[in-house]
């Protein structure tokens, strides 16, 4: 019999027979998360916070850096199943409104939100993480990705989208930029899923058929309706949907295409200093949105399957396969700033610097560039209607002018649609 | 379970009425033919047919008794639960639907003839010291979709339906067990007579009684302890990993692998009811029969009488000659009287038909006899 029992790595389990010992290899993530991680430099005392700059948590006092104990595990970060139990764990939310804290650095009490997994100490600057009691289980973030861009860059990027468009206002163009970018993990969460559908629909062919009318020989196109039925398979790999609705949907989608490769372990480090939100859209509520877009680019794969892209009485069956999910953080920058009044939103995405936000259009010069737009067409009908009975050559300008008018009315259209989506908030 | 020993060679020629352990007396028997050794209570005078080949008298065992293998009581029996209507009907249910069968094969001649052998199987008991791995499976569900879209209907529809999977995960332990009764094969013919009568259940096994064995034969084994032990061993690896499953409170488990030793090694018998009897061919060889004593389960050679068709087939040749001579003199005669023509007609025609039926019983039997052997 072997001496050195359990082989390293395994740890007892109890066995339910007297006389048996079982042992099972120890979890690899039996590591217990602190409730409250503090960051204090280990060399001066200070408060340590993540640079993005440096990728590792650093000391602005004494220069003092820690890197990330975990390399990047990208897209191979580990996946979950919909299990019974997760999702009536995520259904069940964050319970609590608020949680008090004590500062370990000046002692003072605070209370925060109680889906903030960060906080720094509005009276002595310490930057802490907060893992609430959920946070051991399943639905802590398992991984996410670190921020890339600086504050700074956000700034210059600000800058340059607020420019870039003749459709807000002047005063804003020439405001110095927006600042007070903040930091944020916001919570995502990705879906994989193996889409299996049949359908069924009748398709439309276009034909040309002769009958006999009136004594001769005619011609007519019609369209035949013709059942055709296939299966189509569609794979979806860490399709991304945001956790969150405190930020608005358009602005999150327009930022959210996130390079996956460089998902990294969580470790409470790469959130000192920055802020971080847990989930407030649960997990079912999520998938259920995956779910939507899932089923709906499945059923234009089936309908790209028929044979002529005429299609009614459209029916379909799809089968969700190998579904499995991920909750992970992202980073964002969020920002507001105010014009006549009124609070505008921007988000960076903290990876890529993609900049999303809204954006005031500037109505009297929109109402302007369309007049001008239509004036010409207009004044050309006039001068065509006027000099009709005048002279022959009154039909073509006329004739010009509503054309040009008919151009106008299209790009005004155009123009007015982006500057209701430029001013949407 | 008793703790018995093995016989030892140094105690030859123990006359086994005087082990008391039977708690009444027996002698060892041997068929010259077919070499089974049985035990069977003394007081039997008449001459005893073999139950197994029921070729030969068997004679009684005079070989040094070191050689018989094992000789003490058995420590469970099952019993001969088949009821008798049940053993009388599975009987006449052999016995019929057979072509030209054997004088002697008929029901009542084969359940005179019943014989009932106990078949003995080795009981191991043991202690197990063993380390073990095993890849643990256990159950958990997990919620799926199945959604439907109708463009002339409601649109989408989505129906959540939970499907159970099995998560399989790494276990090794050591277990220190003692485990009793595992059943192993005492003869080396276990296997076929099994697969003729059928599996036991061996639940219904009980203590043994002696009376259960007073008109029985009982059958002795031939294979040795040492013999049967690799047969015992899977059957110690399957309780083994039934109960680490159940350690390891795992819903299913694969890849079982162990290294145990075992010490503490006690053999005693099982013994298995089983009825046999026979009938008599034409060559007037016993053909054997043999029936599960708990399941009723029968296996034995239905043969037709190849004799008994030959003796229809050459009265139904007889008969065809005879007709065919009535029929010749009759054509000779309507020469001279044209009535005599009709009935030489006739005679002619069933002539034809009785020559032609004459191969039916002959052919009957040889198609029976060839797929009963297959």
């Amino acid at each position: 019999m072997d001496t050195a029992f359990p082989p390293p790595g395994f740890v007892p389990v109890p066995s339910a027979i007297e006389g048996i010992e079982v042992f099972q290899p120890a979890p690899p993530d039996e590591e217990q998360l602190e409730e409250t991680v503090d960051f204090k430099c280990p060399q001066c005392g200070a408060t340590t916070a993540y640079s993005v700059a440096s990728g590792g948590l650093t000391c602005a006092h004494c220069g003092y850096f820690e890197a990330p104990n975990k390399p990047l595990v990208g897209q191979n970060a580990q996946e979950l199943e919909f299990t019974v139990q997760s999702l009536e764990r995520s259904a069940q939310g964050w319970g609590e409104v608020r949680l008090d804290l004590a500062c370990q650095n000046c002692g003072a009490q605070t209370s925060i939100p109680v889906d903030n997994i960060s906080d720094t100490c509005p009276f002595c600057g310490s930057n802490r993480v907060v893992h609430h009691q959920a946070a051991q289980d399943i639905l802590r973030p398992w991984c996410l990705i670190p921020f890339k861009i600086e504050a700074e860059q956000c700034n210059r990027i600000a800058a340059a989208w607020l420019t870039n468009s003749w459709m807000v206002p002047a005063s804003l163009k020439n405001r110095a930029g927006i600042h007070s970018f903040y930091g944020i993990y916001l919570p995502f969460w990705t879906f994989d899923a193996l889409t299996k559908a049949d359908w069924k629909a009748e398709v439309g062919h276009i034909v040309t058929e002769r009958y006999f009318e009136n004594g001769e020989w005619k011609t007519r196109v019609v369209t035949e309706w013709r059942w055709e039925s296939g299966h189509a398979e569609e794979t979806f790999d860490d399709l991304i949907i945001r956790g969150t609705d405190r930020i608005g949907s358009r602005l999150l989608t327009e930022i959210s295409n996130f390079n996956l490769t460089e998902l990294a372990p969580y470790e409470p480090k790469y959130l000192a200093g920055l802020g971080a939100k847990a989930y407030d859209i649960p997990l079912e509520k999520s998938w259920e949105m995956a779910r939507g877009e899932m089923r709906e680019r499945t059923r234009q794969a089936c309908v790209q399957q028929a044979s002529t892209s005429q299609v009614r009485n459209f029916s379909m069956k799809l089968d969700f396969d190998d579904e499995q999910w991920r909750y992970i953080l992202l980073p964002v920058y969020l920002t507001s700033y105010i014009h006549q009044d009124q609070k505008y939103q921007v988000v960076v995405n903290g990876q890529n610097g993609i900049i999303s936000g809204q954006q005031p259009a500037d109505w009297n010069k929109i109402w302007l560039v369309i007049g001008l737009l239509l004036t010409p067409g207009l004044l050309l009908g006039l001068i065509g209607l006027i000099t009709i009975p005048v002279a022959g050559a009154g039909i073509g300008i006329g004739a010009f002018g509503f054309v040009l008018l008919v151009l106008g009315l299209v790009l005004s259209a155009v123009i007015y649609q982006k500057a209701q989506a430029l001013d949407d908030l | 379970m008793t703790d018995q020993e093995q016989p030892e060679s140094e105690q030859p020629n123990l006359p086994l009425e005087k082990n008391s352990n039977w708690a009444s007396p027996m002698q060892a028997w041997v068929c010259e033919r077919c070499d089974w050794r049985y035990l069977k209570l003394t007081q039997e005078t008449d001459k005893l047919r073999c139950p197994h080949c029921f070729n030969d008298s068997l004679s009684l065992y005079e070989g040094p008794w070191g050689e018989l293998v094992y000789l003490h009581p058995p420590e469970l029996v099952v019993h001969p639960s088949l009821p008798q209507a049940r053993l009388d009907e599975t009987i006449r249910q052999f016995s019929k639907g057979i072509p030209f069968a054997p004088m002697d094969l008929s029901a009542p001649q084969i359940r005179k003839r019943l014989r009932l052998v106990f078949l003995p199987v080795w009981l191991v008991d043991s202690r197990v010291q063993a380390s073990w791995k095993m890849e643990a499976g256990f159950y958990y569900q997990v919620v799926s979709h199945q959604d439907s879209y109708d463009q002339s209907r409601s649109g989408w529809v989505s129906r959540e339906r939970q499907e159970t999977r099995t998560r399989w995960e790494l276990r090794l332990g050591r277990l220190d067990r003692e485990y009793l009764n595992v059943s192993t094969p005492a003869l080396e013919e276990h296997r076929s007579i099994q697969k003729q009568v059928g599996n036991f259940d061996l639940s219904q096994a009980a203590a043994y009684q002696p009376e259960v064995t007073y008109q029985a034969f009982i059958r002795l084994p031939d294979r040795a302890p040492e013999d049967a032990w690799s047969g015992a061993e899977p059957g110690f690896q399957f309780r083994a990993a039934e109960e680490c499953q159940q350690a390891s409170q795992a819903d299913q488990i694969r890849q079982f692998v162990w290294q145990p030793q075992f010490t503490d090694q006690n053999w005693t018998l099982l013994l298995l009811p089983v009825y046999t009897s026979y009938y008599f061919d034409d060559q007037l060889t016993p053909q054997p029969l043999i029936i599960n004593g708990q399941t009723g389960f029968l296996t034995g050679k239905r043969r037709a009488s190849e004799q008994r068709a030959q003796k229809t087939t050459m009265i139904l040749f007889a008969l065809a000659i005879m007709a065919f001579l009535i029929g010749i003199t009759l054509a000779a005669a309507s020469v001279a009287f044209p009535p005599a023509l009709a009935p030489s007609v006739v005679f002619t025609i069933l002539a034809f038909i009785l020559g032609l039926g004459a191969v039916v019983p002959l052919a009957r039997v040889w198609w029976f006899n060839r797929s009963q052997s297959q």
